[in-house]
C-alpha cells in the first residue's frame, strides 16, 4: 500500500465558518507525522473527518484508498481529545470492550502498559483523575496493531513530566508498519519523535515537509520555524 | 458485530432496569403483604397511613418504570451522537448495526417494563381475592363476543402487534429527530426537539389522510351498522348484536390494516431518515 492517508480538495464548513479549505496531502506508511497549528486551525476537524465523525462539505479523505466507513475504522486507532467512557465502567470493562471489537487489539500489552502506569484495572472511571483516564485511553489506543494512529492532543492535558512518558509510550508501541498522526500545538515537546510535519493555519495547509528538510532549510528547530511562520 | 453491540448496550442499561424492576416488585410484595394482614392487625393507622403510603410509593415507582424506559431510550441514542460517539462511532460497525443495536435494546426494555408492571399489578391485586371474579367477567364477555360472531382473539392479537409496531416507530421517531436535529439549528437539543415536533405534526397529518382515504370504502358498512336496536331498558338483544357483527368485523379489519400500514410506513421512513443523516450528514460536536 503506497498511500495510507490522502486528502483531496478537502473542505469543511460549519455554516458560514470555514474549518478546512481545500486541503490536499498524501502520506506513505511508516511515518510519524506532526499535525501542527495554533488553536482553531482545523487539526481536530481534519482528524474527525478521517474518523468519519464529520462529513466533508467538499472533496474527500481516503484511508488506504477508502472513504471513511466501518472498514477504515478497523484500520484506524483514534485517540480523541475527549473522555468517552461511561463513568460506571471499570478499566477492565474498557479492556474487554476493545478486545471484543478490535481484532488487532493486544490485551496483554494494554494490561502491561497500564500496570507500568500504575493504573488499577478494577477501578471505575469515576474514581480516576482526568490525567489517569487519558492514560487509560492512550494505553488502549496504542495497544492496537493499527495501520493508522490518529492522536489528537495526546499530551495536552498532562504535566510536562508525564509528556515524555506518553511520547515514549507512543514511539515504543505503535505498529512500525503503520502511520502515526499526532496533532498538537506543543511542538517542542514532540519534535524529537516526528518524521514529517504539516502546518495548518486557518484551515489551510501552510507548509508540509519532512522534519530533516525543514531543519536543513531554516537551520532551526521545528518549534522555531513554527513560531516564525505563525508569528502574531 | 451486532451481537457485540447488543451485549454492551444491554450491559449499560441492565444495571438501571434490574434495580428499578427489583424495587417495583419489592414494593408490590409489601403492598400485597399489608393487604393480606390488614384484618389480623386491624388498626386504623395501619390500614390508612401505612397502606396508603406504600401504595403511593408503588404507583410512583410503576410510573417511574415507564418514564425511565423512555428517557433511557432517548438518552442512549442522544449520547451516541455526543461524547460517547467518539467511542461507539469509531468502532468497526456499520450505521445500520448501531441503529439496530439501540433499537432492539429499546424494544426489549419497553416490553420488559410493560410486562413487569403488569406482573406487579397482579401481585398487588391478588390478596384482594378478586382475581377469579375479574377472570370470570372477562371470559364471559369473551365468550359472548365469540357467540355473537365477533372476533375478540383476532382483535387481541392485532392489538398486540400494533402496540409493538407503534413502539417501534415511536422509538425510531426519537432517533430520527436526534439525527436530524443538529442540522436544523445550532443547539443540538433544540434542533432535536424541533425535529420531533415537525415529525409529530407530519405523522398526524399523514395518519389522518391515510385513515380517511382508507376508511372511505367502509363508510356505508359503518353507517348501516350504527343504529343498534335496544329495548326500552337499554339492553341490546342477541339477535341485534349478531346482525351487526359481520359489519363491525369488516370495519375493524379495515382499521387494523390501515393502522398497521401507518406504523410500518412511519417505522421505515424514520429508520431511513436516521440512517441517511448518520451516514451522510453526521457532524459530531
Amino acid at each position: 500500500m503506497s498511500t495510507i492517508l490522502e486528502a483531496r480538495q478537502l473542505c469543511k464548513r460549519f455554516g458560514a465558518a470555514t474549518a478546512l479549505e481545500h486541503v490536499n496531502f498524501s502520506f506513505a506508511p511508516g511515518h510519524i507525522i506532526g499535525l501542527l497549528g495554533p488553536n482553531g486551525s482545523g487539526k481536530t476537524t481534519l482528524i474527525k473527518l478521517v474518523c468519519g465523525l464529520l462529513t466533508p462539505t467538499e472533496g474527500e479523505v481516503l484511508v488506504c484508498g477508502m472513504q471513511p466507513s466501518h472498514q477504515t475504522k478497523s484500520l484506524v486507532s483514534y485517540l480523541p481529545d475527549k473522555l468517552y467512557f461511561d463513568n460506571w465502567m471499570k478499566v477492565r470493562d474498557c479492556l474487554a470492550l476493545f478486545a471484543d471489537f478490535y481484532q488487532d487489539f493486544d490485551r496483554a500489552k494494554a494490561t502491561d502498559m497500564m500496570a507500568s502506569l500504575g493504573i488499577d484495572t478494577n477501578k471505575t472511571f469515576r474514581t480516576l483523575s482526568k490525567g489517569t483516564q487519558e492514560k487509560v485511553q492512550l494505553s488502549l489506543v496504542m495497544s492496537r496493531r493499527a495501520q493508522l494512529y490518529l492522536l489528537d492532543e495526546p499530551i495536552g492535558g498532562v504535566d510536562p513530566a508525564a509528556r515524555d512518558f506518553i511520547l515514549d509510550t507512543i514511539i515504543n508501541n505503535y505498529n512500525d508498519q503503520g502511520t502515526v498522526v499526532i496533532s498538537t500545538h506543543l511542538i517542542s515537546d514532540i519534535e524529537r519523535v516526528l518524521d514529517d510535519v504539516v502546518f495548518l493555519f486557518g484551515g489551510r495547509v501552510e507548509r508540509m515537509a519532512s522534519v530533516d528538510s525543514l531543519r536543513e532549510q531554516y537551520g532551526k528547530s521545528v518549534d522555531e520555524v513554527f513560531r516564525e511562520v505563525f508569528r502574531c | 458485530m451486532l451481537g457485540k453491540i447488543l451485549k454492551y448496550e444491554f450491559k449499560a442499561t441492565a444495571r438501571i432496569f434490574v434495580l428499578l424492576y427489583a424495587v417495583l416488585m419489592v414494593l408490590a410484595g409489601i403492598n400485597a403483604a399489608l393487604v393480606a394482614t390488614r384484618d389480623v392487625i386491624n388498626s386504623e393507622i395501619y390500614s390508612s397511613v401505612v397502606m396508603g403510603l406504600t401504595m403511593i410509593a408503588y404507583v410512583l415507582v410503576a410510573i417511574a418504570v415507564f418514564v425511565v424506559t423512555a428517557v433511557l431510550i432517548v438518552l442512549r441514542f442522544y449520547r451516541m451522537l455526543g461524547a460517547e460517539g467518539y467511542l461507539w462511532l469509531t468502532l468497526p460497525a456499520t450505521t445500520e448495526q448501531h441503529i439496530l443495536g439501540k433499537l432492539v435494546c429499546g424494544m426489549v426494555w419497553s416490553c420488559a417494563s410493560a410486562l413487569i408492571v403488569i406482573a406487579s399489578i397482579v401481585v398487588v391485586v391478588t390478596p384482594f381475592g378478586v382475581n377469579d371474579q375479574i377472570w370470570h367477567a372477562v371470559s364471559n364477555l369473551w365468550n359472548l363476543l365469540i357467540l355473537t360472531g365477533f372476533q375478540p382473539t383476532f382483535w387481541l392479537v392485532a392489538m398486540i402487534i400494533m402496540l409493538l409496531l407503534g413502539m417501534l416507530y415511536g422509538i425510531l421517531m426519537f432517533y430520527a429527530a436526534m439525527a436530524v436535529g443538529p442540522t436544523l439549528v445550532k443547539s443540538r437539543l433544540g434542533g432535536s426537539v424541533l425535529a420531533y415536533v415537525v415529525f409529530y405534526v407530519a405523522i398526524q397529518v399523514v395518519g389522518f389522510i391515510m385513515m380517511y382515504v382508507g376508511m372511505l370504502p367502509s363508510a356505508p358498512i359503518l353507517s348501516a351498522n350504527m343504529d343498534i336496536p335496544m329495548s326500552d331498558s337499554g339492553v341490546v338483544s342477541w339477535a341485534a348484536m349478531s346482525a351487526i357483527a359481520p359489519g363491525i368485523n369488516q370495519v375493524t379489519l379495515a382499521i387494523i390494516i390501515i393502522s398497521m400500514a401507518q406504523c410500518v410506513l412511519f417505522a421505515v421512513a424514520f429508520y431511513l431518515i436516521t440512517r441517511y443523516y448518520m451516514k451522510r450528514r453526521l457532524n459530531l460536536s
